[in-house]
C-alpha cells in the first residue's frame, strides 16, 4: 500500500482504489477553536474543498464516512460546548465531523444536477403496498415535468413491490421511475440519503408511501422558489384520517386542513413534513440534504428547521391545501431546550453565566452568540 | 376494441387538449389489460365546434343508445376526458358492479382528494354518484333511460343518481377504482356558474315536483348535494 500526504502525492499514486482521511476544516471542533482563539496549527480542507480535489483528479467517491473527535480540547465548560456546537450544526450539519474519510475510485464525478427536473424521492417501508401505489399514481400525474421518481426500500419483497408499483403507472410516460435499495437500522433515514443522493433534478422533493400530492402543488412551489428566488419552499396540507373498511380497503372518514403555513406551530409541535417542502438544491449549494439524524425525534423537522436557519422559506400562493399525508401519531411537541436554533437568548445569557470559564471568554462567546442570533431573527423576520 | 364486448366506454370531448386526451388514452390501454378487465368497445363525441354542442348529458344518451342496442352489452362507462384511469379501474369497476344485483350506477373514487360526500364502508352505497367515471348497468338504463337531456352540463349525474335511488336501485362507490381527476384548483367562469345554477334549479324544480324524487334527494347542502364527511 503506497501512502500520500497531500493531494499533490495523491495525484501522482497509480490509479486504483484509494482511501483518503481528512481532518475537517469546518469541524465545530475547530471553528470553536478559533473562536475562544486556540485555533489549531494542523493542516485542514473542508469537504467541498476535498470533493472539488478530487473531482480535478478525476476521482469519484465510492463511500463516505465521518467521525467526531471523542475528546477535543477546548477551553469552555461541556454544556457550554455543547450548546454551542448545537448552535453551530443547526447552520452547517457537516461541521459534526472532525474526521472525514472517502473510500475513491478512478471514475467521473456524479452527473450534474438537470437543471429543469424535478426529482422525487419515495421512502417506502414495505408494510402498505397500497398507500404506495395510491402515492405514485398521484405522482404520475400531477403537472410538473420533466419528473423522477426514486423510491427506496429495504431489499427483498419491498424493493420488488417497488419495481412492480413503477412498472404499473409506467405506461402514463410521465416520468423515470427507479427503485432503490436502502437498508439499515434506520430506514427512514437510510432510504432519505440513499435517494437523495441518486436524484438527479435540481428539484428535489421527498415523500412517504401514503403521502399524495395535488397536481397543482409542484408547479405552485415552483412557482414560490422563483418568485422569492429561494432555496426551499413550503406549501400547506391537510391530514386524513383512515380507518380499515370491512373489505379490507381503506376509508377516509375525515381530513384535516391546516389552518396557515404558521412555521413556529408546525416547528414547536414537530409537524413539520417534508412532503410540504420542495428543494432547488443549486440555490441551496453546498447544505448537506442529504443527512437525517436518525437519533432525532422528529428528523425532518430537525433537518428543516437547520435548513430555515440559513435560509427563510418561500411559500405557496394556492389557496387550497396542496398534498395531503394520512393522519400519524406525532412525536411529543418539542421543548424549546430541543431547538437549539430557536432556543432564546435570555436562556442561552443564563446558562453562559454559570459557565465555568474566566469572564472574558464569556463575553467573547456571548458576543458571537449574540451576533449569529440576531442575524438570524433578522433571517425569520423577514419572511 | 369489440363491438360485442360487455363494457363499452364513452367519452364527450369538448375542446379538450390533446396531451390530456393522450394521457387518459394511455390510461385506458393499461388499465384495459388487466386480466380482469372486461372486453371494451371505445366511443368519442365531440361536442367541440364546428359540431353543434348537444350538451353533457345528451352526448352521453348518444352513446349509450348505441351501446345497449348490442344485447351483449351489460354496461356503459362515461369518463370525462380531463380523467386518467388507475390500471386496476376497469377491473375493480367490473367487480364492483357484480357485487349488487340491484347495482345501477357505480362510480370510481376520485383520486388524489376523493369527494367529500359520504359513502357507507360496508355497502358502498353513496346518495349520488359523479360522472366523471360513471358505470351505468344495463338495468339502469333500462329502467331510466340514461340522462335527462335538460340539463346541458352539471348535476345530470345528481339527478340520474337520485332517479336510480327513487327506483330502488342501488348507487354505490368502488372504493379500489382509482381515477385520477382534480378541479378544486380551476377557476370557473362565469358562463360556468350560470350553467351551474340554471342545472341547480332545474334540479330543484324536478325534486319539487315528484314525492319519490323528495324521499331520497339531499338539497341542504348547496351544490354539494349531500352531508361531507369532513
Amino acid at each position: 500500500m503506497q501512502r500520500a500526504r497531500s493531494l499533490d502525492e495523491l495525484a501522482a499514486l497509480p490509479r486504483g482504489p484509494v482511501l483518503v482521511a481528512l481532518r475537517h476544516a469546518g469541524s465545530t471542533s475547530r471553528l470553536l477553536s478559533e473562536l475562544i482563539g486556540e485555533g489549531s496549527a494542523e493542516p485542514a480542507v473542508s469537504e467541498q474543498q476535498a470533493l472539488a480535489a478530487f473531482a480535478r483528479l478525476g476521482l469519484a467517491v465510492r463511500a463516505r464516512g465521518q467521525a467526531a473527535d471523542p475528546a477535543p480540547r477546548l477551553a469552555l465548560a461541556a454544556a457550554t460546548g455543547k450548546l454551542l456546537r448545537a448552535l453551530l450544526e443547526s447552520l452547517q450539519p457537516l461541521s459534526s465531523a472532525d474526521f472525514l474519510l472517502f473510500a475513491l475510485e478512478p471514475g467521473a464525478a456524479p452527473a450534474p444536477l438537470q437543471s429543469t427536473l424535478l426529482s422525487v424521492v419515495v421512502r417506502f417501508s414495505g408494510a402498505d403496498e397500497v398507500a404506495l401505489d395510491r402515492t405514485l399514481f398521484a405522482l404520475a400525474c400531477q403537472r410538473s415535468a420533466p419528473l423522477e421518481l426514486v423510491v427506496a426500500a429495504p431489499s427483498g419483497a419491498a424493493l420488488l413491490e417497488v419495481e412492480s408499483a413503477l412498472a404499473r403507472h409506467a405506461p402514463l410516460q410521465t416520468f423515470t421511475g427507479r427503485a432503490l435499495a436502502a437498508d439499515g437500522a434506520h430506514f427512514s433515514a437510510a432510504a432519505w440519503a440513499a435517494g437523495v443522493t441518486a436524484a438527479q433534478g435540481r428539484y428535489l422533493a421527498v415523500l412517504e408511501a401514503g403521502d399524495l400530492v395535488y397536481p397543482h402543488h409542484y408547479p405552485d412551489l415552483m412557482t414560490a422558489l422563483a418568485r422569492e428566488d429561494a432555496g426551499v419552499a413550503l406549501a400547506r396540507g391537510r391530514s386524513a384520517q383512515l380507518g380499515p373498511a370491512p373489505d379490507g380497503t381503506s376509508f377516509v372518514s375525515g381530513k384535516t386542513d391546516e389552518a396557515a403555513l404558521d412555521l413556529g406551530s408546525l416547528i414547536r409541535e414537530r409537524k413539520l413534513t417534508a412532503a410540504a417542502a420542495l428543494f432547488d438544491r443549486q440555490r441551496l449549494g453546498a447544505f448537506a440534504l442529504d443527512r437525517l439524524d436518525p437519533t432525532a425525534k422528529d428528523p425532518e423537522g430537525l433537518l428543516l428547521l437547520r435548513l430555515f436557519a440559513l435560509l427563510a422559506p418561500a411559500h405557496s400562493a394556492a389557496a387550497l391545501p396542496s398534498f395531503e399525508h394520512p393522519a400519524r401519531a406525532w412525536p411529543a411537541p418539542a421543548r424549546s431546550a430541543e431547538l437549539p436554533v430557536l432556543r432564546s437568548l435570555g436562556d442561552l445569557e443564563q446558562l453562559l453565566a454559570l459557565a465555568p470559564a474566566p469572564p472574558w471568554l464569556r463575553y467573547r462567546v456571548a458576543d458571537a452568540v449574540n451576533s449569529a442570533f440576531r442575524a438570524l431573527s433578522g433571517l425569520w423576520r423577514k419572511r | 376494441m369489440d363491438a360485442q364486448a360487455p363494457l363499452w366506454l364513452g367519452i364527450v370531448l369538448y375542446r379538450t387538449e390533446p396531451a390530456a386526451l393522450a394521457l387518459l388514452q394511455r390510461s385506458l390501454d393499461a388499465a384495459a389489460r388487466h386480466p380482469r378487465a372486461p372486453a371494451l368497445t371505445l366511443r368519442q363525441l365531440d361536442n367541440s365546434p364546428p359540431a353543434r354542442n348537444i350538451g353533457f348529458g345528451a352526448a352521453h344518451n348518444k352513446l349509450m343508445a348505441e351501446a345497449f342496442e348490442h344485447p351483449a352489452t351489460r354496461a356503459y362507462l362515461c369518463v370525462n376526458p380531463d380523467a386518467v384511469l388507475h390500471p386496476d379501474c376497469l377491473a375493480e369497476l367490473w367487480a364492483e358492479a357484480q357485487l349488487n344485483p340491484r347495482a345501477a350506477l357505480i362510480e370510481a373514487l376520485q383520486h388524489p382528494d376523493e369527494h367529500a360526500k359520504p359513502y357507507d364502508p360496508a355497502t358502498h352505497a353513496t346518495p349520488w354518484a359523479s360522472g366523471c367515471a360513471l358505470l351505468i348497468t344495463r338495468l339502469a338504463y333500462e329502467a331510466l333511460g340514461g340522462f335527462d337531456e335538460r340539463f346541458f352540463l352539471y348535476c345530470e349525474d345528481v339527478d340520474l343518481s337520485w332517479r336510480a335511488r327513487a327506483a330502488g336501485l342501488h348507487v354505490g362507490v368502488a372504493p379500489r377504482a382509482l381515477v385520477h381527476h382534480y378541479v378544486a384548483d380551476r377557476t370557473a367562469d362565469h358562463g360556468s356558474v350560470a350553467q351551474m345554477e340554471k342545472s341547480a334549479a332545474l334540479l330543484g324544480e324536478k325534486v319539487a315536483a315528484s314525492p319519490e324524487l323528495r324521499a331520497v334527494a339531499d338539497l341542504r347542502h348547496g351544490l354539494k348535494f349531500a352531508k361531507a364527511r369532513w
